[in-house]
């Protein structure tokens, strides 16, 4: 097959990769930080003695996991302007991609939690230590050692998971492939440049994520 | 109004999970095959092929699935393949979801203990008897609960390919939403149907892991 790759295109529009490149990365570090804390506030809630709480959360993750975020995306997006909540795609595709990373979050840390033994919150009722104080003293700093190299994993999925906003036209980086085909007929490069900005993403938090991983990593553990 | 809205909702929504449901049939059953494929051959490290391999997973598992979608959907047609979004939606999920297969089976495969495969070597067992009778019956049990969950997040991204053009259950919502009806029941109710298919999926999977 005789065809030649034609950098002219990719130059020609990198101003447009530039911007979907970045609108990839930012989309992705909102709705990360504020999936996290959505997420540990779901986990705790999940963990909680009052029994309404605990369902409720629990239902919310359940719905969550089983419904694809496509979905998701539209029921906020066609959703919200129809309760007269006018907000921005690229915001509805933040609370979205919140509402659903969120849920996941929640079991990571659910599982971070659960794996310090009880022995640790005894001891720290027998010095007397109240219950919120254990888990910011005690509780989260054992559990955020072991929470982290998946929170990159999902970090990750998240990343690949904005590609899904294309579909409420936000200019991200598969979005922004898809556009330039459209307007050149090419289709080989656009896509090239978006696979390799992808790769070059998850490759960095790959290998941040083992690094990190040893560590974090302690004898006896 | 009320009454019309089994016709008018439910109806026309089942049309489109018949569709959603054989896009998630035959790319499940292709995906396996693929995966337990291409695990085997991770497992035994024959040279280039398991090169191929690892860099076949390497790269399908950093691309989002809707890329490669589209990557499939609009680059081979330039090559003069035309595929139906039917089609196209089945190969693109086998090549995405396979890839994660191949490293659930492979991880399956790898841990069932080393003196397992020698001791079905030295009872004289040949590969595929020792497959077959020593190393695969251990591995299932490990590998069941996270292919159940592969599988949901299969049938969630069968969501993906309404956007070139499959009227499955996701596009049948859209369209509803387009004619003027509630997005926020549309779109709930298309939740409930993709909530029963795949929760109870979910929950095997949850049970699984606790009883391995």
């Amino acid at each position: 097959m005789n065809y030649f790759f034609q950098w002219r295109i990719i130059e020609k529009y990198s101003d447009y990769f530039y911007r979907g490149f970045f609108n990839t990365l930012s989309i992705s570090a909102i709705s990360i930080s504020l999936a996290l804390i959505f997420g540990i506030i779901l986990a705790i809630l999940k963990r909680s003695e009052i029994k309404g709480l605990s369902w409720l959360s629990g239902g919310y993750i359940n719905l969550i996991r089983s419904t694809p975020l496509l979905v998701q995306v539209y029921f906020v997006y066609f959703g919200l302007p129809y309760i007269n909540i006018n907000i921005s795609g690229y915001w509805c595709g933040v609370i979205a991609l919140v509402l659903n990373s969120g849920a996941y979050i929640s079991e990571i840390v659910r599982a971070g939690l659960e794996s310090i033994p009880n022995g640790q919150v005894e001891a720290a009722q027998s010095l007397g230590i109240d219950k919120r104080q254990t888990y910011i003293y005690i509780i989260l700093p054992q559990a955020l050692r072991k929470i982290i190299p998946p929170l990159i994993g999902q970090f990750t999925y998240l990343i690949k998971d904005s590609s899904i906003l294309a579909a409420i036209g936000i200019y991200e980086l598969t979005n922004t492939a898809n556009v330039v085909h459209a307007r050149t007929f090419k289709p080989i490069e656009p896509f090239v440049v978006a696979l390799l900005g992808y790769i070059i993403i998850v490759t960095i938090l790959m290998i941040s994520a083992n690094i990190l991983k040893k560590k974090f990593s302690l004898s006896g553990y | 109004m009320e009454s019309g809205i089994f016709d008018r909702i439910i109806m026309q929504l089942v049309t489109g999970l018949y569709w959603t449901l054989c896009l998630s049939m035959a790319a499940s059953i292709l995906s396996l095959i693929v995966g337990f494929v291409a695990g085997l051959i991770k497992s035994i490290h024959v040279p280039i092929i398991t090169y191929v391999v690892n860099f076949y997973t390497y790269i399908v598992r950093g691309v989002p699935f809707l890329l490669l979608l589209f990557i499939i959907y609009y680059v081979l047609p330039f090559f003069n393949i035309r595929l139906s979004p039917f089609i196209a939606g089945v190969l693109s999920l086998v090549i995405h979801e396979g890839a994660y297969m191949t490293e659930i089976i492979r991880s399956g495969i790898e841990s069932v203990e080393k003196g397992q495969h020698e001791a079905a070597h030295s009872l004289g067992l040949n590969y595929f008897q020792k497959m077959r009778y020593i190393i695969l019956p251990q591995a299932i049990k490990i590998t069941l609960p996270p292919l159940a969950g592969q599988f949901v997040l299969l049938i969630k991204s069968t969501a993906l390919i309404s956007l070139i053009g499959l009227t499955d259950l996701t596009r049948v919502g859209r369209q509803l939403t387009q004619r003027g009806e509630n997005p926020f029941l549309i779109f709930f109710i298309v939740g409930i149907f993709y909530f029963v298919i795949c929760y109870p999926i979910i929950n095997i999977s949850d049970r699984l892991e606790r009883s391995v």
